[in-house]
């Protein structure tokens, strides 16, 4: 038995019954609760204290606890396995999103290199087409056609051609792109310089009354050169 | 422990060796318990304390932040036409050191599904064939000892694609944007472009800069010593914010028609340069803003510098003669005249012995106001304008907002050159009222017809109709309080004269049959750096319909070459305005033209 049971509990031998009070029940003599005899408790059952331990049942627990940690494993095993497959999903969506992106934006880039005013030009052109010389206008409600139209004439020439943009061009090289950023300060600056200050007083002559056929508006005279930029 | 146990020791000896037992029992447990307190007190110290701040170590190894770059936001013309963009381009790059590494590689083709092997050789053989280069290049790049080595910049995606399908062993692609201008050359003078670098360098890029750069985002996430991502680990993304979209008031098509325009002007005078301007009278939108050998922002650096910017806010000229309307307009809102009022003006006018004369000679004439601006005479004009104080005439063109700045986003604008009254000199006082001594730039010119268009309201001039956010809000640019300069009475008799100008007066070829037009002639001499006169500046403003005007036309050449009185601006002024009339469907005049007589007998 257990120490602690060992220690709490006295060592017996023998028999543990209690003596019976009043007298032995097999004495001769008739009945031994009667008469002489002093009265005495209810006889009881006679018992005996086991010394044992009742015997436990440990396999259902480490079978239940065995079988709950499979379980967790499984779960864990289960969300990890689908948190991936989710991660494969998503890595192939999004590889088809920048290609979608991509083709759309080359598609895009198409569009407007085709809808800019000198492709047109240019395709309207080569198809054998001429700017309208001339307008007219047409009023819907009255029917009335106002301005000066006329068909179009082969030999219309139209204006001067702008070139085409040059999205291809070679990047320029940080030198040369650092020299058009800082000219262009420069002219910045010049030119608030020169509003700033107050141009000085020339003193022309006489006025040029000769070329005043070839100058309308001749004002000759002491008009101070308000340093204009030639450029 | 029962007497009668199965230890076949028994007594005394028993009990001593029991006694040992115990002690080295207990000597082993306390030795025991020892390391426990240890291994517990260096576990509560690491786990519990962080002593050595172990965690916040291995978090920080395990943590990469990856920057979500943000797109560069676009620039739209009137219509939604993109004029500037960002799009993603790769740089193939190459590690020479990785490429030594495989002389001969498995490529799984995708077609037949059959594992093919290639020398190096073959793989450069086949990328030099789809990037189009001479294989003899690619190899030269490829081959070396450096991890790093570009072998081309600047791919399409689509290319990029190609190559990455090839499975080269050292090839690589990096993603880079790029910053293109469909349209070129097309309104590239407000559109602006960037350096090398990406800096903005001119133009709306320039100005705009702040609302088009958008904000670059993060994620944040924990990855494995292979790199690998952690999928368990926390990820923290802060998504980008694109740049807005930056919509202008320019119209792609009129804008190409204008400087097409102009650009025949210039060559047709040999000009040194031509500006056209489209002002939207009402809301004083700039619907073109064009000018001469304009800058492809694709290639900058193919344009001489002074090409770059915009003329018709940074170049400064004498107007001349268009300025004439000013004075007039001083003149008559104040009531001391009318279109109608009688004038007689003498071959040349002197005044504070001053001396003015005209650009054709004649005798004493009996003029009309109107026939003054009829036919840009500057001793009439003179004789109408000093019934004004100095003051009153400086008052009067800063109203007309002579001398300042209009505001319109675009760098580089310059506020003009008009001195104060006290700087005057005796001639000056009197030449600024037909134009000369004062210097402007031609958008403010153009203002000064707008107002008179708009009833005497002076508008600032817009370019930027709306702002749109990457998540889709679009903010319009509300249109800023207009400055009242003249009554509505005197802007109608402006406008009555300068109808009268095109029907009566000196710029008879200025006609758009089916409407009413009316615009004036300036020819500046233009001033020589070196003080004197040399060359002309040579102008025409106008506006349409004359009943109730919604366009203004400005056309300004400078130094053509030539007799300058065969020099006009008329045709340009009818191509670009009926090509704005016929574009916004403007309904044609139904009111008869207004011809005010210009003499009077």
């Amino acid at each position: 038995m257990s120490q602690l049971a060992f220690r709490t509990v006295s060592a017996t031998s023998g028999n543990n019954a209690r003596v019976l009070q009043g007298g032995d029940p097999h004495r001769e003599g008739g009945n031994p609760l009667r008469g002489t005899a002093p009265k005495a408790a209810k006889p009881r059952t006679p018992l005996s204290l086991v010394v044992s331990v009742p015997r436990r049942n440990r396999t259902p627990l480490v079978v239940s606890l065995f079988l709950l940690v499979v379980a967790a494993l499984s779960a864990v095993l289960v969300m990890s396995v689908s948190v991936s497959q989710g991660q494969y999903e998503l890595v192939a969506l999004k590889t088809q999103q920048s290609n979608l992106e991509k083709s759309n934006q080359a598609l895009e880039l198409d569009l407007t290199a085709r809808v800019a005013p000198q492709s047109l030009v240019a395709k309207a052109a080569a198809m054998g087409m001429v700017p309208a010389a001339t307008t007219g206008q047409i009023d819907v409600r009255t029917k009335k056609v106002t301005g000066n139209p006329q068909p179009a004439s082969a030999d219309t020439k139209g204006l001067v051609v702008i070139p085409p943009a040059n999205m291809n061009a070679p990047q320029p090289a940080a030198a040369a792109a650092a020299g058009p950023g800082t000219s262009l300060q420069d002219a910045a600056a010049k030119d608030a310089a020169a509003s700033r200050t107050d141009a000085p007083k020339a003193v022309v002559g006489a006025a040029p009354a000769a070329p005043a056929a070839a100058a309308p508006d001749l004002n000759g005279g002491t008009i101070p050169a308000p340093g204009q930029k030639h450029s | 422990m029962a007497k009668d146990s199965p230890n076949p020791t028994n007594g005394a000896l028993a009990h001593r060796l029991n006694k040992v037992g115990r002690g080295r029992m207990r000597v082993g447990f306390v030795v025991m318990l020892a390391f426990l307190l240890v291994i517990a007190g260096k576990l509560v110290m690491i786990q519990g304390l962080d002593v050595g701040h172990l965690a916040e170590a291995a978090e920080t190894q395990r943590t990469v932040v990856q920057k979500l770059p943000a797109v560069r936001g676009k620039i739209l013309d009137a219509n939604g036409k993109v004029l500037a963009e960002s799009i993603l381009r790769y740089d193939i790059t190459v590690s020479q050191v990785n490429s030594s590494l495989y002389p001969e590689y498995k490529h799984v083709d995708t077609a037949s599904q059959k594992t093919v092997t290639y020398t190096r050789a073959e793989g450069l053989q086949q990328l030099a064939d789809v990037l189009k280069l001479p294989v003899d290049q690619v190899t030269k790049a490829a081959t070396g000892d450096k991890t790093f080595n570009y072998i081309v910049k600047d791919v399409s995606p689509a290319v990029e694609s190609q190559v990455a399908a090839l499975g080269v062993p050292g090839i690589y692609s990096q993603a880079q944007t790029k910053r293109v201008y469909p349209a070129g050359s097309v309104g590239g003078n407000i559109v602006g472009f960037l350096g090398s670098d990406g800096t903005p360098l001119a133009g709306i890029e320039l100005t705009m800069n702040d609302k088009l750069t958008g904000k670059d985002g993060s994620r944040t996430y924990q990855a494995g010593k292979n790199g690998i991502i952690i999928p368990t680990a926390p990820v923290r993304t802060v998504p980008a914010v694109d740049g807005q979209t930056v919509k202008l008031t320019m119209n792609q098509d009129i804008q190409y028609y204008a400087q097409q325009a102009a650009q025949e002007q210039k060559q047709k005078y040999s000009a040194q340069w031509a500006t056209i301007l489209v002002i939207e009278v009402k809301t004083g939108k700039v619907v073109a803003m064009a000018d001469t050998d304009t800058v492809d922002p694709n290639d900058p650096g193919k344009t001489a510098a002074a090409n770059r910017g915009a003329r018709s806010v940074s170049a400064v000229v004498e107007p001349g003669s268009t300025d004439k309307i000013m004075t007039v307009s001083g003149v008559m809102d104040k009531g001391l005249m009318n279109p109608l009022t009688h004038i007689v003006v003498p071959p040349t006018y002197t005044v504070d012995g001053e001396t003015f004369t005209d650009a054709f000679p004649h005798g004493t004439e009996q003029r009309t106001l109107a026939g003054i601006i009829g036919q840009s005479l500057n001793t009439g004009t003179v004789m109408a304008g000093e019934k004004m104080t100095p003051q009153e005439r400086y008052d009067n063109m800063r109203k007309f907002g002579i001398g300042q700045l209009t505001g319109i986003p675009l760098p580089g604008e310059s506020p003009g050159i008009f001195a104060t009254p006290d700087k005057w000199d005796v001639r000056q006082q009197y030449t600024i009222l037909f134009g000369q001594g004062v210097a402007q730039t031609p958008l403010q010119t153009a203002m000064v017809y707008q107002t008179i268009a708009n009833n005497g309201v002076r508008l600032k001039p817009q370019l930027i109709d709306s702002f749109t956010a990457a998540d889709g809000t679009v903010s319009t640019v509300p249109q800023a309080p207009g400055i009242k300069v003249i009554s509505p009475q005197t802007a109608q008799q402006d406008r009555d004269m300068l109808e009268s100008v095109a029907t009566m007066g000196d710029a008879p070829d200025v006609k758009i049959p089916g409407y009413r037009v009316g615009g004036k002639t300036g020819t500046a001499e233009a001033p020589a750096s070196n003080g004197g006169l040399s060359g002309y500046t040579s102008s025409f403003i106008g506006m349409a319909p004359m009943d109730n005007p919604e366009y203004v036309v400005a056309v300004t050449v400078q130094q053509p070459q030539g007799l300058i009185y065969g020099v006009t601006q008329g045709y340009t002024f009818n191509d670009v305005m009926g090509q704005v009339l016929r574009t916004y469907d403007v309904p044609p005049s139904s009111t008869p033209s207004v011809k005010l007589p210009q003499f009077y007998k």
